[in-house]
């Protein structure tokens, strides 16, 4: 049958298409090229037998009613399954991580001080136990795990890719993803050679929602780490301090 | 639709000066300040990434100012953000500058005339005090004085001038009579008050 109102099914049309973008429904499905891309760019990072990069990260606090944003810095180097080494650099603190396969050690420059524990034998479990049990939280952990994939998308709930964004002058792709507790975007270099150039995590379920931000450089993939990288050598005059299990403040 | 430029969403806003207000309503603000710490996530944790948000989701910590009588008050808005002291927790640190004077080094006996940033209320034998950041405040008429810590807290930094000793191997921060024993918690250096 001829349609006799061309222009009202037109109009219908986009009516019909306006009314489903303008209720923008919560993603219900990860759609498979955001799944693909960030597939990509975990496998490029698991394939690397040691990596480091270094990122500035961005974080909200709320002060004095005063939603604040502070930075600091990390550096990173890897060796799978079991060596990291971490700096942490904020305005007031300036803090060495080191994870030799058996203990992790914190050394906190600013006063000098260093503390030991006992840890397990893989990043991942590590990342549990310093969690769980001293309270600390490593960061950028999502890239630190073993299979970033497997971990990141394990609690998903729902993928969009966003289309191709620049970002410090590196082409980009954006996808996002949201879990029950935090929503998060990676932007992932565009290329041959797929890598997290920045992140934002939003914790959706806090008050103010606030946003962890990093933004990565300096990626190298290479095929070791040399071994006295990761064993920690006190600094002249440092002082051995105790580790207290982890507070309870969450 | 693109957001309004800061000037313009600003425009209608009648601001309430935050730091300007009554001894009543300085305790009401207090008091609510208080309830909101202990009831929500400290913002100034250190994040966890989307792994272990997932993972700890229903890791519920308690939150009790006074769990295991240890009076850990200040119990870590860890990440980097220490307000007070250059030595404190881990907090998103670099705020420093935006509290400018309240920042740098507290001395005891130093008055401030508005409230520390995420003040808590606790009492300790029998002495009410202020916590923030894990200096001690009491207040007094003009505001706020910078007291001593009670002796077996943990505290987030120790006072300007504290000299560093050791005794037994152990190293110490010794300030107005009160040794500081540093250990790493959730991260970051914190200081247990002892007297020995």
């Amino acid at each position: 049958m001829k349609n006799q109102y061309p222009i009202l099914a037109a109009l219908c049309g986009i009516f019909a298409v306006g009314s489903v973008l303008a209720a923008d429904p919560a993603p219900s499905a990860i759609d498979p090229e955001a799944d693909g891309l960030l597939r990509a760019a975990c496998t490029n990072l698991s394939a690397a037998k040691a990596f480091s990069f270094k990122a500035e990260v961005w974080e909200d606090a709320v002060v004095f009613g005063h939603k604040v944003a502070t930075t600091k810095t990390v550096e990173a180097q890897v060796r799978r399954p079991d060596r990291a080494r971490i700096e942490i650099r904020s305005p007031k603190h300036s803090r060495g991580l080191w994870y030799d396969g058996q203990s992790l050690t914190l050394l906190d420059r600013l006063h000098n001080l260093y503390a030991a524990a006992a840890v397990p034998e893989t990043i991942d479990k590590v990342l549990d136990t310093a969690n769980d049990k001293f309270g600390i939280n490593l960061p950028l952990e999502d890239l630190l795990v073993n299979d970033p994939y497997a971990s990141a998308s394990e609690a998903i709930k729902g993928g969009v890719y966003f289309g191709k964004v620049t970002i410090l002058g590196a082409p980009c792709r954006h996808i996002a993803f949201s879990t029950d507790q935090v929503d998060w975007q990676l932007w992932i270099q565009d290329g041959p050679n797929p890598l997290p150039r920045k992140l934002v995590i939003t914790y959706k379920n806090e008050a103010t929602a606030p946003q962890f931000t990093a933004i990565f450089s300096a990626w190298k993939l290479k095929s070791g780490i040399a071994e006295k990288t990761f064993v920690f050598t006190p600094p002249k005059g440092a002082a051995k301090i105790e580790i207290l299990p982890a507070a309870e403040n969450e | 639709m693109p957001r309004r430029p800061m000037r313009t969403s600003n425009r209608k806003n009648t601001m309430n000066h935050p730091n300007q207000p009554t001894r009543e309503g300085l305790r009401l603000l207090l008091v609510t300040i208080l309830g909101i710490a202990l009831l929500t996530p400290s913002a100034w944790a250190d994040r966890r990434g989307v792994r272990s948000s997932n993972r700890n989701v229903n890791v519920n910590r308690n939150s009790n100012v006074n769990v295991n009588k240890n009076v850990n008050v200040n119990v870590h808005h860890d990440v980097d953000v220490n307000v007070h002291h250059s030595g404190g927790y881990y907090h998103n640190d670099d705020h420093g500058h935006f509290w400018g004077g309240l920042a740098a080094g507290l001395v005891i006996g130093a008055i401030i005339s508005t409230p520390p940033p995420n003040p808590q209320t606790v009492v300790v034998q029998n002495t009410t005090y202020i916590v923030s950041d894990g200096v001690y405040y009491q207040t007094s008429g003009s505001g706020y004085v910078v007291v001593n810590p009670p002796i077996g807290v943990v505290v987030t930094a120790y006072p300007p001038g504290a000299v560093q000793t050791i005794v037994n191997g152990q190293v110490f921060f010794l300030a107005n009579g009160i040794y500081y024993r540093p250990a790493m918690q959730n991260g970051v250096t914190v200081y247990t008050t002892v007297r020995l």
